[in-house]
């Protein structure tokens, strides 16, 4: 079929199919009905919290604990990437996200030239002082390549015991979502606990100001670069440690393009 | 009475030219929501919800000349919501009507290819779906799209060429159904 055929088609079709279409009488009943008895509007947008998760996030593989969850008996977020599931085909990645974290926006590529390299899975489990998982979500994380420099992208459920938040955060509407932007100092230790931070390093990371992670093979100090929102129940981030020529409006760049997936 | 005067009204609390600019849109709102969710109970749901909450933020609308397309956006968004919870709790096959009665919208539908045309639009999600109705039913350019729903219009023009090539593919495959477009990219 040519080009003009088909664009034809598509129209005539649509003009068919709602050429007969009148709204019901009934309609402005129900709308002055529901006008009346003043039903609440929909609920406000969400602030996106972050803050405790951004010691799990941070990791890229292996595993990372954050600190406690007041309250909920949960002490920490064990989070662990699955290598085994992983793919490197951007269609598969897309089929396990829609089977996964259902309704997430995600693109192949950034327009910036990160380009999709490679999908996995990200399992975090909450637990208490004893060890017993009290729950566990999934995230998919994904990894875009540039030049030899490297960025994550993570979607995953927001957790009502999570913060998305930090008083630290660059804060922007972008398409209408609020995108929280931030660069943070932080280390990252051995999961064996061959290594422990420093009081002050602790009471810093209490603090929000720095974060703390492990998983490396030795003590690392880093600054992280991340931007995140929240959107329909999703929490979204991009992050890197090496972010090369990328600026702060850059993330906040990258994360409009997915916004508008 | 321009649409601007008719806002101007209601922001001053007059009702009367809330009824009136619903009588302007209401089919055109009407129409743009079922074919985006497919089915005539889900357009009359969402039309609703569209000129609820445009009567209720209304103070918000600063150019009142552009009510129609803050009206449209505030039925995509709505819908977009929709089919997504909906497209999880409900397969898609069972969410949209078909042809198979007289009561489907696709029942005025009457050669194959059309038909076909029809069946492949439902495989599209949402978003790409909303573009081609605004684009090809509503007459809209791309630039009154990008407005309308608050993206780029290089993120349009994405849609719109994806959505086509899987239409394309729906029309010309010899057998069987398409499958479901990505949500994304």
């Amino acid at each position: 079929m040519d080009e003009l055929k088909m664009e034809r088609t598509i129209r005539e079709t649509m003009k068919t199919t709602a050429e007969g279409l009148k709204a019901p009488d009934q309609l402005k009943t129900r709308i002055d009905f529901a006008l009346r008895s003043g039903e609440p509007q929909a609920p406000a947008r969400r602030r996106p919290r972050w803050g405790k998760k951004l010691a799990a996030v941070c990791l890229v593989a292996a595993l990372a604990v954050t600190g406690a969850v007041a309250g909920s008996g949960v002490v920490g977020w064990y989070s662990s990437t699955m290598l085994n599931q992983n793919w490197t085909n951007f269609g598969k990645t897309a089929e396990y996200v829609q089977e996964h974290v259902p309704g997430a926006k995600y693109v192949e590529a950034f327009s910036n030239g990160y380009t999709f390299d490679r999908g996995y899975e990200n399992t975090t489990d909450k637990k208490d002082e004893s060890g017993n998982t009290l729950g566990s979500f999934t995230s998919v994380m994904m990894d875009y390549e540039k030049d030899g420099t490297e960025l994550t992208f993570e979607v995953e459920p927001v957790q009502e015991d999570g913060e998305y938040t930090s008083p630290y955060d660059t804060v922007r509407t972008v398409a209408d979502t609020e995108v929280h932007y931030r660069e943070m100092k932080g280390i990252t230790l051995p999961p064996d606990g061959s290594t422990e931070p420093t009081a002050e390093e602790q009471a810093a990371f209490e603090r929000g100001e720095i974060n703390i992670a492990y998983g490396s093979s030795e003590r690392e100090e880093n600054t992280f670069y991340r931007v995140s929102w929240i959107e329909d129940g999703l929490s979204y981030s991009i992050y890197t440690y090496n972010p090369a020529t990328l600026t702060a409006d850059d993330f906040f760049q990258m994360a409009q393009e997915v916004i508008e997936a | 009475m321009t649409d601007e005067e008719l806002v101007r009204r209601m922001q001053r609390g007059d009702m009367q030219a809330f009824d009136e600019l619903y009588e302007r849109y209401k089919d055109d709102a009407y129409r743009v929501a079922c074919l985006i969710t497919g089915n005539r109970a889900d357009g009359e749901d969402l039309t609703q919800e569209a000129f609820v909450t445009a009567a209720r933020s209304i103070g918000s609308l600063k150019d009142g000349s552009k009510f129609r397309p803050w009206l449209l956006r505030t039925l995509s968004r709505a819908a977009w919501k929709y089919c997504r919870k909906a497209g999880r709790e409900t397969p898609v096959a069972e969410f949209f009507e078909t042809g198979e009665s007289e009561s489907a919208l696709s029942a005025v539908l009457r050669t194959d290819e059309q038909r076909q045309l029809y069946e492949a639009l439902y495989t599209l999600d949402e978003k790409r779906r909303t573009v081609v109705v605004l684009y090809y039913f509503d007459d809209l350019p791309v630039k009154e799209i990008a407005r309308t729903l608050g993206v780029t219009e290089g993120t349009v023009k994405s849609r719109l060429f994806s959505a086509r090539r899987h239409l394309r593919q729906a029309l010309t495959a010899k057998e069987g159904k398409p499958k479901e477009a990505a949500t994304n990219g």
